[in-house]
């Protein structure tokens, strides 16, 4: 299968903003765009309420934002005037984030005054001053260490905007405008009869609220039609006829999307990259893509391809790439920490495909073949596909995602259905239905596209690596010497494995509920401040209850992230067996060669490398992997987030594992300061693992999944064992086994060693070389060396 | 009762032996001495001492307990294996795993659990199961017949990889217990197969012979480790193959040469007489396959079956 000339095109040129090193592949910079006009607006609104101060603002920009159109485009709009411009959410960023993009010349030079003038303004009035104002010192200390203990302030990130995009597509916004309307005249009626009281307050909210809604519904339609004018004026200066026809094309799509309902699948998709584009870019800077990509379109595309057959499959496949790679072009501007932590991505979009109807019969259609054909051609490490594995799902989707598995793009992963709907119900609270309609926020954690869509970040992140150095030493940290944790008792004088185990839980405890309190005021600066009158308009419940959708009734969805854990059960099951049970080592002599990191104590390292470990199908080194995991749920569920819902874990390291090396130090598992973590969220540590890929997936298959979130599970294979038809149909067979099993979520890395030492030595030769680092793929020659290494290491160890 | 076996490791996602998705135990101790056998470390019915110099961390520990002086710190051949008494008390301090042993004792009860814990798998696959390979299974032929009984019992798919050389009435009862049998054959001419191997192959043929006749709904596979310069000549798989045909058995595997034992031989000591030799080209490979199918109608290259 190849490209078409006009995708080949595109892809040569298209602008992807993802890290490298600690940088950016591409020669981006920072637009001064959204801040200029937000602040200006901002300044001009002050008194008005929030709501509709955010919608001016939203509007003024769309109205005002230089727009372009390029030569290969069909599908058209972008969230800034260049491919190759950076949104900064202003009022909501930690400042010092725009400054390091400037001082590392991410900026036009002749802005950098008017950048000064406007972080000045924004300093006592953004969210991070609302953040530092709220929160105590010792919880912003915590808070601020980059990565080291946790990483929780909205600042620092961005939010998600996981949008009712049927809405849009089947009512277009001016039948969702017709609505709000309707509620508006109602409310004055309301308004006049009220006689005061918080019952009046509430109407005088909701009125606000909807005429925010409005004014941003007007301007986005005005948008579309900026676009639909610049188009008819290219049309008009080309001489090429067929791009002529094209321009005139997507002139009338933008006149008619999406302010009114889309009449066939080129405009249900410009229709949704309009709407996407400012709820996720403009409005407030958000990542993931949260979209069941083969179920939005699927009406128009059965229309279009199957029944009228007014567009060929062909027409349509390019449709799909056109519009995966506008994904690809969507980046952000992140701290050094983050931008350590996702190495070859940025943007971290993510979609789901396959999985169940409503009714739980198989949702898999020809898009969503059409869909894995799109990922084929253009062999991209990013956006990220997921496939909802169950055991009806079409055959032929099957095997088209376990054939890109198999020929190394490992991509789509392999989530399992069962498993995610039984948690979506039992511990969220979901109806059926709803869990039913998932789609992957963020990197791998599913949540309902149905009534309860995303629109704040609801994950947090807590490193039990770190929880555990601060165990072991009764709540100082070991890389600092800072007195920074609660006093969990002198560990040399534990007299069972049970009181090592009784501290850590205590010290976990004490880390998760000041998590969660940060976490709290930190979504609740945010609800303060960062309206969303647009993506109110896209939801049901904030139509229904005429408020934004930050003011709106939710359900919470959290989670935590624990990257490292793995480490942390190794290393608790290395220091049972060689301190508490076998008595080789005291706990004194522990910490001291921990302290030392190693230095001086090499066979005693050995010692804790040969230990048992998670990973072999051993009983003994599995139950304590499967009590950690589960004290981790146990303590999550006594927090809770700004819905008074509690917290799942969800295993999931993207590269954490590096931008966290040099912070944790050295571990009783035999790791050293500045080693990798594991990757993956309960996969084995890479060469600790050696009964085999069934033993592995085995140990993992005795933790208890129904507590878990989301738990990647990273399977190295060598291409030999799925080559051909039978290949094939052991690596399905395998794939079944491990679902089966009840494994949350799989990914397979189908690549040899002798590659990527060669990519590594002639990186021009490998330009697609895709490898999957856990969460989400990079290409391999954007990882900077150290990255590289560990995932050479960790595919040599394939037998 | 549980019988005790001597035996080297298990393997799992041991896709390229046998149907389905398959769980691989080695059994220690085999009655050939192939020139390029695969598993030099499954060959004697002793525990062998194996080095791997990149684990090597230069501690000298192994210096400290070495009663006969057989081990250098100087960097060159560590084990003096004329000097080495097996005592295997280097492999007892050694921090890293460099210094090793190879060959456990094991119940057969043991074997059963640890494979029923891989039943998912076997269930999720098409007769997917167990292989009993080695070393040669038949060298522990009540071992063997105990964990095939127990395993089919338990309603898993029991394979075996065997090269055949045994008497046919220990054969015949170790074969009774099978879904699947893998059988090699090294060469057709019996004064090479010989020299290749250490023994005749009369008895191999009459045994395979006999057991298609004995045991006609059983599966089998013949396999034939191509050895470069041996056995991978035309003439000789065509023998192979019209001798299949003659005793009725339909389906052949043809495996290319596989150099990835070398690291094992080093680890051992032992000087691989098949060093340099290279991996058939797929040219001479598809030809082989082709003559073979003039007699036999399921071949492969490689044995993903």
């Amino acid at each position: 299968m190849a490209l078409s000339p006009r995708i080949e095109s595109f892809k040569k040129n298209h602008k992807v903003k993802h890290f490298w090193k600690e940088g950016y592949v591409e020669p981006v910079y920072i637009s001064i765009w959204r801040s200029r006009i937000f602040t200006r607006v901002w300044k001009e609104t002050e008194g008005e309420p929030t709501s509709v101060r955010k919608a001016k603002c939203v509007a003024a920009y769309l109205r005002e934002v230089p727009i372009f159109i390029r030569d290969d485009e069909i599908i058209v709009g972008f969230y800034a005037e260049d491919p190759l411009a950076l949104p900064v959410c202003i009022e909501a960023v930690d400042q010092s984030i725009v400054r390091k993009m400037i001082a590392q010349g991410h900026v036009k030079e002749d802005e950098i005054e008017e950048w000064e003038e406007i972080l000045d303004y924004w300093k006592d009035r953004g969210v991070q001053k609302l953040l530092t104002a709220r929160l105590t010192d010792e919880e912003l200390k915590i808070a601020s260490a980059d990565h080291a203990f946790m990483e929780v302030l909205p600042t620092q990130y961005t939010s998600r905007s996981q949008a009712e995009y049927d809405l849009p597509l089947g009512k277009g916004l001016l039948g969702i405008k017709k609505i709000l309307e309707e509620k508006y005249a109602n409310l004055i009626e309301e308004r006049e009869a009220s006689v005061g009281g918080t019952e009046y307050l509430e109407i005088n909210d909701k009125l606000n609220d909807l005429k925010a809604m409005m004014i941003t519904i007007d301007a986005v339609i005005d948008w579309a039609n900026r676009y639909a004018d610049l188009a008819e004026q290219k049309a008009k200066e080309e001489k090429n006829e067929q791009r002529k026809k094209e321009l005139l094309a997507i002139a009338e799509r933008c006149r008619h999307v999406p302010a009114n309902p889309a009449r066939n699948f080129a405009e249900a998709v410009q229709s949704q990259w309009f709407c996407f584009l400012v709820v996720q870019m403009i409005e407030h800077l958000s990542h993931g893509t949260s979209v069941r990509i083969d179920q939005i379109f699927w009406p128009w595309y059965e229309k279009d391809v199957l029944i009228d057959k007014t567009l060929s499959r062909q027409e349509a496949l390019e449709i799909m790439e056109e519009h995966i790679l506008k994904i690809d072009e969507l980046g952000r501007p992140l701290p050094d920490a983050w931008r350590k932590s996702i190495q070859g991505n940025n943007f971290l979009g993510t979609y789901t495909i396959g999985g169940t109807k409503p009714d739980g019969t198989d949702a898999c259609n020809d898009l969503t073949l059409l869909i894995c054909e799109a990922m084929d051609e253009l062999w991209l490490n990013h956006p990220d596909f997921k496939f909802r594995w169950h055991p009806d799902a079409d055959p032929k989707c099957v095997e088209k995602v376990l054939d890109l598995q198999r020929r190394g793009l490992g991509q789509p992963s392999i989530k399992n259905e069962r498993v995610t709907i039984e948690s979506l119900q039992k511990h969220y609270g979901f109806t059926e239905e709803e869990a039913r309609s998932w789609a992957v926020v963020g990197c791998i954690s599913p949540a309902p596209t149905l009534n309860w869509g995303r629109a704040r970040r609801d994950a947090w992140t807590v490193y039990p690596a770190k929880v555990l150095e601060l165990t072991l030493f009764n709540g100082i940290n070991p890389t600092t010497d800072e007195d920074i944790g609660i006093k969990t008792g002198d560990a040399t004088e534990f007299k069972s494995f049970d009181e090592l185990f009784e501290a850590y839980r205590k010290q976990f405890e004490w880390v998760m509920k000041l998590s969660a309190r940060i976490k709290t005021i930190g979504e609740d600066c945010m609800n303060k401040l960062c309206k969303r009158p647009f993506l109110s308009t896209l939801f049901r419940r904030s139509i229904e209850a005429c408020r934004d959708i930050m003011d709106a009734p939710d359900k919470g969805m959290p989670w935590v992230n624990i990257p490292g854990a793995v480490d942390s059960v190794d290393s608790l099951i290395a220091l049972k067996k060689l301190v508490f049970e076998e008595k080789k080592y005291t706990m004194e002599e522990v910490l001291k060669a921990l302290k030392a990191d190693w230095e001086g104590y090499e066979e005693m390292r050995q010692d804790f490398i040969n230990a048992p470990k998670y990973g072999n199908n051993d009983p003994y080194a599995d139950e304590i992997a499967r009590d950690t995991y589960n004290m981790y749920a146990d303590e999550m569920k006594k927090v809770k987030d700004i819905n008074n819902q509690a917290p799942q874990p969800s295993g999931l390291i993207i590269t954490w594992m590096f931008s966290t090396a040099d912070k944790v130090g050295a571990l009783p598992n035999g790791r050293k300061k500045g080693d990798y973590l594991t990757d993956g969220g309960c996969s084995p540590h890479a060469g600790y693992d050696k009964n085999g890929p069934m033993a592995a997936i085995l140990s993992a298959s005795k933790l208890d999944f129904s507590k878990q979130k989301a738990q990647i599970f990273n399977q190295k294979l060598s291409p030999s064992c799925v080559e051909g038809e039978v290949g094939m149909k052991k690596f399905n067979d395998y794939v079944k086994s491990i679902m089966d099993l009840g494994l949350e979520m799989v990914q397979f890395n189908v690549v040899d060693a002798a590659t990527l030492r060669d990519a590594q030595a002639h990186p021009e030769k490998y330009p697609n070389l895709v490898v999957r680092i856990s969460g989400y793929n990079a290409n391999f020659v954007e990882l900077d060396k150290f990255v590289q290494d560990a995932v050479i290491e960790r595919t040599e160890h394939i037998l | 009762m549980s019988k005790h076996g001597f035996i080297t490791n298990f393997q799992d996602f041991a896709v390229h032996d046998g149907f389905g998705l398959r769980v691989l135990l080695f059994l220690k101790g085999c009655p050939l001495r192939c020139t390029w056998c695969q598993n030099p470390e499954a060959i004697s019915t002793e525990y062998e001492l194996m080095f791997h110099p990149k684990l090597c961390k230069g501690c000298g520990k192994c210096l400290e307990v070495c009663e006969v002086k057989a081990i250098n710190n100087d960097g060159t051949e560590k084990v003096d294996r004329s000097k080495c008494n097996k005592c295997m008390k280097c492999t007892y301090v050694c921090p890293t795993g460099a210094l090793a042993r190879k060959g456990k004792w094991i119940s057969s009860d043991e074997v059963v659990q640890t494979f029923i814990d891989y039943k998912p798998f076997f269930d999720n696959s098409d007769k997917g199961g167990i292989t009993l390979s080695g070393g040669e299974p038949l060298f522990q032929p009540e071992f063997a017949i105990d964990i095939l009984q127990k395993c089919r019992e338990k309603g898993i798919h029991t394979a075996m990889e065997t090269c055949g050389y045994a008497n046919y009435s220990v054969v015949s009862e170790v074969v009774k217990h099978l879904d699947l049998l893998m059988y090699d054959i090294k060469h057709m001419d019996e004064i090479k197969h010989k020299k290749g191997t250490g023994v005749s192959n009369k008895k191999i043929l009459e045994n395979l012979a006999n057991i298609r006749r004995d045991f006609p709904d059983l599966e089998i596979f013949i396999r034939i480790p191509l050895i470069p310069g041996f056995n991978d000549d035309e003439e000789n798989i065509t023998q192979t193959a019209k001798f299949l045909a003659s005793i009725g058995i339909d389906k052949l595997d043809i495996l290319p040469f596989n150099f990835l034992a070398d690291a094992k031989y080093n680890a051992l000591g032992i000087e691989w007489r098949h060093k340099r030799d290279e991996r058939q080209d797929d040219e001479h490979l598809q030809k082989l396959a082709e003559k073979a199918k003039l007699y036999v109608p399921d071949v492969t290259i490689g044995g993903l079956r």
